[in-house]
């Protein structure tokens, strides 16, 4: 028992537990209601930061921490301030590449409380929240009129052409051609 | 005679091949897309309304309703209009029985409230405002607004439109620290002194993981000691043989990783009334072991970052 060290934490417990902290993020698009895009095409939407309840105005650090291929924040700084009892939109940008198959897919923004690292405590706690926004995409849909030919290009117009005329002599062929008597 | 044949032979002709060029482009620039979509099932688009018009009086429209977004643990208010047409004249309405209903499809409590005459637009014509509050907790979905008055002869007019409530993750901890008292070095399953971490759900979606990004307690003085965070277990159950410290049982204490997001073993946060005691989470810590060769100092995250609790 002699040898026996003693750890000294410190004890400030104090006004510490009179303390929250808080954070919260609002999407208009979850699951059960995704954002719903065809391949190829970019949308800008946005989140919304809250800080509500806290007793502290706080900054929160943002980012996209899944499916940073095709979403990220477009805010010039990522590291949001949110004074207590405001709510602070987020810009995010989807762009979708043109290859990417129909189905669902999701991108995860992230947003952790920037905690100042002096404590007279031996943990400090900050609070993140991660949230998860769903998409859907749809596969385009299939031209029709004009666009179905331009679709086509001009080897699938010409091949059109071509299977047309065939028929046309094919008939006139039939129709011309000599009764036998 | 003969003239007369070929000439209508090659009417014929004419005709075959306008049958042939019109089918051939129908098919090609995608009549089929048409037939394709008749098909015995409704479709559904985002927003619907519905019309009920009875007697001589018709609730004519709903104000759009914007998606909303809850507040974190209050309540918002959410504000619409509608308007009324009656031909035997305004004056027959029944202000008191201006009613409107917010719901969703598999929740209760619906909301609700009664609406007040803003003005008569002309003689027939009435617009009412109503204000509904929604709460923090209630879920994220397509709600229904279903508004409706009567008339002095008993005449009802009702109208159902959708609305989007969009979905808030959010949480406060209490309190934003950890401590805990003189530990002997060697000594094993200390836990801390002003745990729980009370967590509370503020928002609207279920947080389905709790999770906690920790790092290792550096000492003050001598900043080459440090305990290792793995040392560290964490756990939403405490009492008689501190379970917090144990790591064995099934489901039992998550250890932690240094500067790695660990998810709490079972441990979600479902939205609900913090009042009533729903929404919450409470974590508890321990040491389980104090390394040998510390020194005697204080140890903390001063020198190496905070513990992030999050959330998904």
């Amino acid at each position: 028992m002699k040898n026996i060290k003693i750890i000294t934490f410190a004890i400030l417990i104090l006004t510490l537990a009179l303390y929250v902290k808080a954070a919260g993020v609002s999407s208009e698009y979850y699951n059960g209601n995704p954002l719903v895009m065809a391949p190829g095409e970019t949308k800008d939407i946005q989140l919304e930061l809250q800080n509500g309840v806290g007793s502290e105005n706080i900054y929160l650090k943002g980012a996209v921490t899944e499916g940073n291929n095709f979403a990220k924040l477009i805010d010039q700084d990522t590291t949001y301030y949110v004074p207590l009892g405001s709510k602070i939109k987020v810009n995010v940008r989807v762009s979708l590449p043109s290859d990417i198959q129909p189905g669902e897919y999701k991108f995860i923004a992230s947003f952790v409380t920037v905690t100042p690292g002096e404590t007279s405590s031996n943990v400090r706690l900050g609070v993140g929240i991660d949230k998860i926004v769903p998409i859907r995409v749809n596969a385009p849909p299939r031209p029709t009129g004009f666009a179905a030919l331009n679709s086509l290009g001009t080897n699938g117009i010409a091949i059109i052409v071509i299977i047309l005329t065939a028929l046309v002599f094919l008939i006139m062929f039939f129709v011309r051609r000599p009764k036998k008597k | 005679m003969a003239v007369k044949k070929k000439k209508r032979g090659n009417i014929k002709l004419y005709e075959i091949l306008v049958i042939i060029v019109a089918v051939s482009v129908i098919t090609f620039i995608g009549f089929g897309d048409y037939l394709d979509k008749i098909t015995g099932k409704a479709s559904t688009s985002g927003l619907t309304n519905l019309t009920i018009t009875v007697g001589s009086m018709t609730l004519s429209d709903i104000s759009l309703i914007a998606a909303q977004s809850v507040s974190e643990a209050a309540t918002t208010n959410v504000t619409f209009s509608f308007i009324i047409d009656v031909d035997a004249g305004t004056s027959v309405l029944t202000d008191g029985s201006a009613h409107a209903v917010f719901n969703v499809s598999g929740y209760t409590p619906i909301r609700e409230t009664n609406c007040g005459r803003q003005d008569d637009i002309n003689s027939t014509r009435a617009n009412y405002s109503c204000s509904i509050f929604v709460w923090y907790f209630d879920p994220a979905g397509n709600w229904s607004v279903y508004a409706n008055i009567s008339d002095s002869s008993g005449n009802k007019a009702q109208r159902l439109e959708v609305w989007n409530l969009s979905e808030l993750s959010a949480m406060v901890i209490a309190p934003q620290s950890l401590t805990w008292a003189t530990i002997a070095v060697s000594a094993k399953n200390a836990t801390s002194n002003n745990d729980p971490t009370i967590i509370n759900n503020t928002g609207n979606s279920n947080l389905s993981s709790v999770r906690v990004n920790a790092v290792n307690l550096g000492g003050l003085g001598d900043g080459s000691k440090f305990i290792p965070v793995a040392n560290f277990t964490v756990y939403n159950n405490t009492g008689g043989g501190n379970p917090e410290c144990s790591t064995s049982a099934l489901n039992g204490a998550t250890a932690l990783v240094n500067a790695t997001t660990t998810a709490i073993n079972g441990v979600g946060v479902y939205r609900g009334n913090n009042s009533a005691s729903l929404g919450k989470q409470n974590l508890y810590y321990c040491i389980i072991d104090v390394p040998a060769q510390l020194s005697t100092q204080t140890y903390s995250t001063n020198n190496t970052g905070s513990w992030t609790i999050s959330v998904v």
